[in-house]
């Protein structure tokens, strides 16, 4: 008997595993629907450990790669600067007398205080490792709650929406990219304010469903982030509309957008240190730490 | 021992380098270095050591990704009683039968992870052919390179290294 123990010791540890694995995943998952939030021990030493060393192994990368973008792939540089500088000298021309008419109808002081009302802290961090599988779209940042960073922030860059944080350790926090098919943010098209739901597709594009069928949308519009979902705050850039697409009958239309921000690029992100009142109910920081986190 | 541990630090920086190289390789090109490393601890150390570690950098994997806890740990622990299964009918001392076979991992894992996102979670669109391809094709390239150096390090470690799988087909005997 204990001589076939042993020959089948592979066997039953290989079952063994395979049933805790999906027990595991049952758990894991039963844990996150009931309202995820910081990491346990062991899954926030894993990551605190693992950051910093991801962040050494990247350095060598990164430099590699901004030494090539920036000194070696720099093919007709001067004709592009110059276009630029003839840009700029436009841009800075249009932005003039848009201020001065803004000036002249006094919403330019309306707006400064809406600023100052709205303006949040942001936390400047870095993306110090991608997701290890293709199959999931999240990042991994160097700052955690020891810096003031919380489940439920948003995540921004210059250019847009990045995502949102969906857990952190002490020092590493991971977020969870627009691209992720849980992914969700209440959009509006600049142009013509039509609403809806933009989604995550598990693909390096957006979808953008609209709250009413024939919305007013063209290819090109620019989608903003309508701050009615709680989550995003208001205004800021979402990605841009690729195609349009109507459903057959034309009671539903849907935008597929390119997201503002370059995913595959990302190396500095910043957190938004506010968390709306249904992220605050939904990642309950008092709360202990979620079973099999 | 001592073998077994070196595979599992090397698995886990495996993992960390695949996460500092996804920005700067394009997606369809990102080698699968730690299934590369489950294939090695598949054919040099077979035994439950190899499983057990195997089933650790999936949960490191796990951590790592915020995927489903057991997510990667179920995927490794079938890679590597595949390549066990295959190590005794396949000679892998030979570059092709090593590019194949970590290449048909590549995709069943791409396809795997996905039926798994399915089964457990929200899902995770099913990715495109080329990606999925040019994903193998790349395991595939670097399986070769790999393996041989992992094989290195274990007999550097463990000069009576008897657990291996033999790497020939088993002959029967006469």
């Amino acid at each position: 008997m204990r001589d076939m123990l042993h020959r089948l010791r592979v066997p039953i540890l290989f079952g063994t595993i395979l049933l805790l694995s999906l027990v595991s995943m049952h758990a894991d998952r039963r844990a996150r629907e009931a309202g995820p939030g910081e990491l346990g021990f062991a899954r926030g030493l894993v990551l605190d450990v693992a950051v910093p060393i991801q962040k050494m192994i990247a350095a060598p990368v990164d430099l590699v790669r901004d030494t090539w973008e920036r000194y070696v792939a720099l093919v007709d540089v001067q004709h592009e600067n110059d276009a630029l500088r003839a840009q700029v000298a436009a841009l800075r021309e249009e932005n003039l007398q848009f201020r001065e008419a803004l000036v002249a109808s006094g919403r330019l002081k309306r707006i400064a205080e809406m600023r100052d009302e709205f303006e949040t802290p942001m936390l400047a961090m870095e993306v110090v490792g991608q997701d290890v599988s293709p199959w999931f779209r999240s990042v991994l940042l160097d700052r955690g709650h020891a810096n003031g960073v919380r489940a439920g922030m948003p995540v921004v860059t210059d250019a847009g929406v990045v995502g949102l944080v969906t857990a952190t350790s002490e020092d590493a926090g991971r977020t969870m990219l627009l691209l992720d098919r849980q992914s969700a943010i209440d959009g509006i098209v600049q142009r013509s304010r039509a609403r809806g739901i933009v989604r995550g597709r598990g693909t390096d594009r957006l979808e953008f469903e609209f709250v009413v069928g024939g919305a007013d949308v063209e290819v090109g519009d620019v989608v903003l982030s309508s701050g009615l979902d709680g989550v995003y705050p208001k205004g800021l850039r979402v990605g841009e509309v690729e195609e349009v697409v109507a459903s057959s009958y034309g009671l539903t239309q849907r935008a597929i957008l390119k997201p503002a921000v370059d995913f595959g690029r990302l190396e500095q992100v910043f957190v938004v240190l506010w968390r709306a009142p249904t992220m605050e109910l939904l990642y309950d920081d008092t709360a202990a730490p979620a079973p099999g986190s | 021992m001592r073998p077994a541990l070196a595979l599992a630090a090397v698995g886990v920086a495996a993992l960390l380098l695949r996460g500092a190289l996804a920005g700067a390789i394009p997606p369809a090109l990102h080698p699968d270095l730690p299934l590369v490393v489950v294939v090695g601890l598949g054919l040099r150390r077979p035994g439950a050591t190899g499983l057990l570690v195997a089933a650790g950098l999936g949960c490191v994997a796990d951590v790592l990704t915020g995927a489903l806890l057991g997510h990667h740990a179920m995927l490794y622990v079938l890679a590597f009683a595949v390549t066990r299964i295959a190590g005794s009918q396949l000679d892998l001392r030979r570059p092709a039968p090593t590019a194949f076979l970590v290449a048909a991992l590549s995709v069943a894992y791409g396809v795997g992870s996905v039926v798994l996102s399915r089964l457990f979670a929200d899902g995770v669109a099913w990715p495109a052919a080329g990606r999925l391809l040019g994903q193998a094709a790349v395991d595939g390239v670097i399986a070769p390179i790999v393996l041989p150096l992992l094989s290195r390090l274990v007999a550097a470690l463990d000069e009576d290294d008897r657990r291996a799988v033999p790497l020939a087909p088993r002959r029967r005997e006469a």
